[in-house]
């Protein structure tokens, strides 16, 4: 190959970007900003981090560029699933769109950078701030010194007609390698260094020298790589006498045809990852950098080749077909995929990590996609808790398979094993954590497994039911119908009840209500049905003590209402009530919709009565002594916990009869209100709480001893260990 | 019964013309172990096959007269390959599916491998040609590989099922029955993994070849589109059992409650 030719594809490989280039070169991505802040990515290179991972989480790149705010943005980015920034030097940046900025890391990041070069900028004609403003309206009120310190330079923003931040740093490649500003790269060094402050006449000569200076760095890995052979590279290509091999190999590019040693087919790495060949990339140059990291394979050894080859002459007589099949026969035999037995890709890859941390006995797993403080998480927590008084805490394991949420990890005993997916890796789709939910009962193969909303694992019991049953018994949750804001249905019940009956041992539900209207609307027979259990969640025990506790303002005129500021809870219901009853104080707890909150908050200025106490964390929290009554509005529900906590905690409760409410509020354990939306009743019913102390005494002592038989903890572990049921020890065959 | 040394197993179902290679590749390999020494017998168990498949053993028997032909009616190829284990006369055996190939040097290889091995060991090739279909090449991996690392069986099958293992192993761990109405599928992969709990050491024989044919319809493809798994075994809980767990688990552990209230 004439020098001219291997010049000129040296040029095109420093050309052409791909993406890790396309980001090493970007003044969006800092590399050690990124690893300072994700000190969770341990090993893991910061930027194949960022582009495989990090970016699609929402990380920041550097200061420059916040990932998140930039697909909060633009959705259409988020649905097409590519790395964000990698989305913004490809595309966004032509089409206008902005590249967030890290606020609150921006100005102490780049404080000490301003302080600097401030004075340098200002004493320099090479930077206009009045051209710089003019020519970018939209920084007008900003000050376009620290702009062009902070921000402009490292986006490549004229500095004024006479200095072209972008043609600089193209030009002088260790300047943007670097991530200096280049105006200050300039003043400080280059002029003294004797470069040119409107280089581009001189940029192929740079250019050269830079693929050089990149050659020198790809060199180490070369000679310390076992997969390139010298000696062998320049007895293969006689052509090549006199030339250093190293450098040969380096120049060619995508190496086309091209074997680096007997053991690394460099056509053959690019026919097996598409992702490189388009990048036009030095293919072994990409197993040393990037591919060994990220699992790939190096394709065929010599050995192996050597037996490929073997095998096809052996038989490629015998069949035609082999003889079709060219893609076998020289010289496209390398064009073939090679597959190993050991699997690479980000299911194996989370498998294999989370293989390791498996404990070596099982009896029962419970599946919950998080653990946040909501009433199917404390169901969660019972059920776990349950199941280790029934085996021991090491006999079970907690899987959070949808999400890495964990607000309520403290509820958890000491000793839960908990294994959280998401720890494994963040960016698995349902489709792979459900794999990993089908792998781990297979692998485990515990006595039971509970499905406490986990989407993962429910979609696993629809899909492989049948064989899963074969491996434990599978047993499910479900507490009420989720709707969607117009009012169709969109949970569980809906979405996978029907899929996963069959291969269910038994579903368990909080209501009776919900299995009658399951059994009604899906038309079961007896036999089904017998699956769909009630399953009473227990009081807790610390709401046990305040049940016992002496109520010290019996009669205060304060209600309490608690609860998300939601179409489901009915505030505006809530609103007509606080009007109606002006000599009623009402404390609500919550948050949630802003014109729900902003609502509330309006009608709070003008009624005093109305006092807005904020979000809870923990209902016994909540000054529940100073209350003389709980009101709860919902307009659809299951077994609501606070419902059931504030029984525990003896308050008088008047509630909508909605959902599973009526088997808990009675018209002997509380003031059930037929008539949902009207304010009339629950005034009356308030009305009575407060004139009639006598009624409230018989009401609650009958609320108590319905609670105490119904919902001890004794009956709930008790159920679960019945036969057929969760806890029931499998006999050994 | 005399012993042979090995008995080449071909598990027939209606290849029809697709046997023809098979039963000459078989017929080349087993020539090949001769020419060393190791005697052979040949073995081809029909299931449920069609007449064009019968017809095709027949002519073959007519030409290898020692071959012995079985025949079996379960539908089920692991049913098979236990039927052929049962009624060996050889101390080893080598198992073939109608529509594939072996490489020359398989039988002989193997054998070699295998004759001083006091281990409980199953042998497959270096590589799998696949041939036909999306071909690509399939590289085998040995349990003595540093590279090793059983979890992912857990995911996907390691070894295909035309392994070289001692008849009497294959007595005592016979197939599974597959079950695609309980979604229990892959023969192959359900026996790999109960012989790595049966304590046997998965090997590659260096040099040796197959050759796999990509059909459009293979028992394969109506395993996954069944939604099958393999059979479930004790394979994981023992390594589990037996490894201390990772230095830097990621499991979480709950300490107490954190006073944050429920």
């Amino acid at each position: 190959m004439k020098f001219s030719k291997l010049r000129r594809r040296l040029i095109a490989f420093v050309g052409k970007k791909n993406n890790v280039s396309l980001l090493q070169q970007s003044p969006f991505f800092d590399q050690d900003w990124y690893t300072s802040r994700n000190t969770d990515i341990g090993e893991v290179d910061a930027l194949v981090h960022y582009l495989y991972h990090g970016g699609f989480e929402g990380r920041a790149a550097g200061p420059l560029f916040d990932s998140r705010r930039y697909l909060d943005a633009y959705p259409d980015v988020l649905r097409a699933d590519v790395n964000p920034l990698v989305h913004y030097l490809r595309s966004g940046q032509k089409e206008g769109r902005t590249p967030f900025h890290v606020e609150p890391h921006l100005a102490p990041a780049l404080a000490e950078v301003q302080n600097r070069d401030l004075d340098l900028l200002s004493a320099s004609k090479l930077f206009d701030p009045v051209w710089y403003v003019q020519t970018h309206p939209e920084l007008r009120g900003l000050d376009p010194y620290r702009h062009f310190l902070a921000i402009g330079g490292a986006q490549g923003l004229m500095a004024s007609p006479n200095f072209d931040c972008e043609a600089y740093s193209t030009a002088y490649p260790d300047v943007r390698a670097a991530k200096m500003n280049p105006l200050i790269h300039y003043l400080r060094y280059g002029i003294h260094e004797g470069r040119s402050s409107s280089p581009s006449a001189t940029a192929e000569t740079h250019l050269a020298s830079a693929s050089v200076e990149a050659q020198n760095q790809d060199l180490d890995l070369l000679i310390a790589s076992e997969l390139f052979d010298p000696v062998w590279y320049v007895r293969t290509y006689p052509e090549l006498q006199g030339l250093d091999p190293y450098h040969h190999c380096l120049s060619i590019g995508d190496m086309e045809g091209v074997m680096a040693s007997p053991n690394f087919d460099c056509e053959a790495y690019s026919a097996a990852y598409p992702d490189v060949r388009a990048a036009k990339m030095n293919p072994l140059i990409h197993y040393l950098r990037y591919g060994m990291r990220e699992g790939r394979s190096p394709g065929l050894s010599a050995a192996e080749r050597s037996t490929v080859k073997q095998t096809v002459d052996d038989v490629k007589g015998l069949d035609p077909e082999i003889e079709a099949t060219h893609q076998l026969f020289p010289p496209h035999h390398i064009k073939c995929s090679i597959n190993r037995s050991m699997p690479i890709g980000r299911v194996p890859a989370a498998w294999r990590e989370l293989f390791r941390d498996l404990p070596g006995q099982i009896d029962h797993m419970v599946f919950a996609p998080w653990l946040v403080r909501g009433g199917a998480d404390l169901a969660c927590v019972n059920i776990v808790r349950a199941a280790q008084e029934a085996r021991g805490v090491h006999k079970v394991l907690l899987v959070i398979t949808d999400h890495d949420r964990l607000e309520a990890f403290g509820w958890l005993p000491a000793g839960t094993q908990v294994l959280v997916l998401s720890d494994y890796d963040s960016t698995l789709n349902n489709d792979e954590r459900k794999q990993i939910v089908e792998s781990l009962i297979f692998a485990l193969r515990p006595d039971s497994i509970m499905n406490v909303n986990s989407l993962a694992c429910w979609t696993a019991i629809a899909d492989k039911g049948r064989a899963l049953k074969t491996m434990t018994r599978l047993y499910a949750t479900l507490f009420c119908r989720d709707l969607t804001p117009d009012g169709r249905g969109a949970g569980y019940s809906d979405t996978h009840f029907r899929a996963g009956l069959h291969h269910l041992e038994k579903i368990y539900f909080d209501t009776r209500s919900f299995i009658l209207e399951m059994a009604e609307r899906y038309g079961l027979d007896e036999n089904l049905q017998e699956k769909l259990q009630f399953l009473p969640q227990p009081i807790l025990d610390q709401l046990h003590a305040a049940t016992a506790a002496e109520k010290k303002n019996k009669t205060s005129r304060r209600v309490l209402w608690a609860g998300r500021f939601c179409h489901q809870k009915n505030t505006e219901l809530l609103e007509r009530i606080v009007k109606r009853m002006p000599d009623v104080y009402f404390d609500v707890w919550g948050a949630g919709e802003a014109a729900r909150q902003e609502s509330l908050e309006r009608l709070a200025e003008v009624a005093p009565n109305l006092r807005l106490c904020g979000s809870f964390t923990s209902f016994a929290d909540l000054p529940l002594s100073t209350y003389s009554a709980y009101l709860f509005t919902s307009r659809f529900e299951g077994m609501p916990t606070v419902l059931i906590n504030a029984a525990a905690a003896g308050l008088p409760i008047i509630a909508s009869s909605v959902g599973g409410v009526p088997e808990l509020v009675t018209h002997k354990t509380g003031w059930l209100v037929e008539a949902l939306d009207d304010e009339t009743a629950y005034c009356e019913a308030l009305s009575e709480v407060f004139d009639s102390p006598l009624e409230v005494d018989q009401r609650l002592a009958a609320m108590r001893e319905k609670v105490r038989i119904e919902r001890s903890w004794e009956s709930f572990t008790g159920l679960l260990r019945s036969e057929s049921d969760f806890l029931q020890h499998r006999s050994v065959a | 019964m005399k012993q042979v040394d090995v008995t080449a197993v071909v598990t027939v179902h209606r290849e029809g013309l697709l046997l023809k290679p098979t039963l000459d590749s078989l017929s080349q390999s087993a020539k090949t172990a001769n020419l060393e020494g190791i005697t052979t017998e040949i073995m081809i168990v029909m299931d449920r096959p069609d007449a064009l498949t019968s017809n095709l053993v027949e002519r073959y028997k007519l030409q290898n007269v020692n071959a012995r032909i079985f025949t079996s009616n379960t539908g089920d190829v692991g049913m098979s390959r236990n039927l052929a284990a049962s009624n060996a006369m050889g101390k080893y055996v080598a198992f073939l599916d109608g529509d594939d190939l072996w490489g020359k040097n398989w039988l002989s290889a193997a054998f070699n491998m295998l004759k001083n091995e006091d281990r409980e060991v199953i042998l497959h090739p270096e590589v799998n040609v696949y041939f036909g279909r999306d071909p690509h090449v399939f590289v085998h991996i040995d349990m003595e590989d540093q590279r090793f690392d059983i979890a992912c069986l857990a995911l996907t099958n390691y070894w295909t099922s035309l392994c070289f293992a001692t008849t009497a192993f294959l007595l005592r761990n016979p197939y599974p029955a597959s079950n695609l109405g309980e979604q229990i599928g892959f023969e192959d992969w359900s026996w790999n993994l109960a012989s790595v709990a049966a304590g046997a050491l998965h090997k590659v024989v260096p040099g040796t070849g197959h050759a796999i044919r990509m059909k459009h319809a293979s028992l394969l493809r109506q395993t996954s589109s069944a939604g099958c798994m393999a059979a479930p075994s004790d394979a994981f809980i023992q390594v589990l059992k037996n490894t201390p767990q990772a230095a830097r688990s990621r499991l979480r552990i709950a300490t107490a409650w954190d006073g944050t209230g429920i």
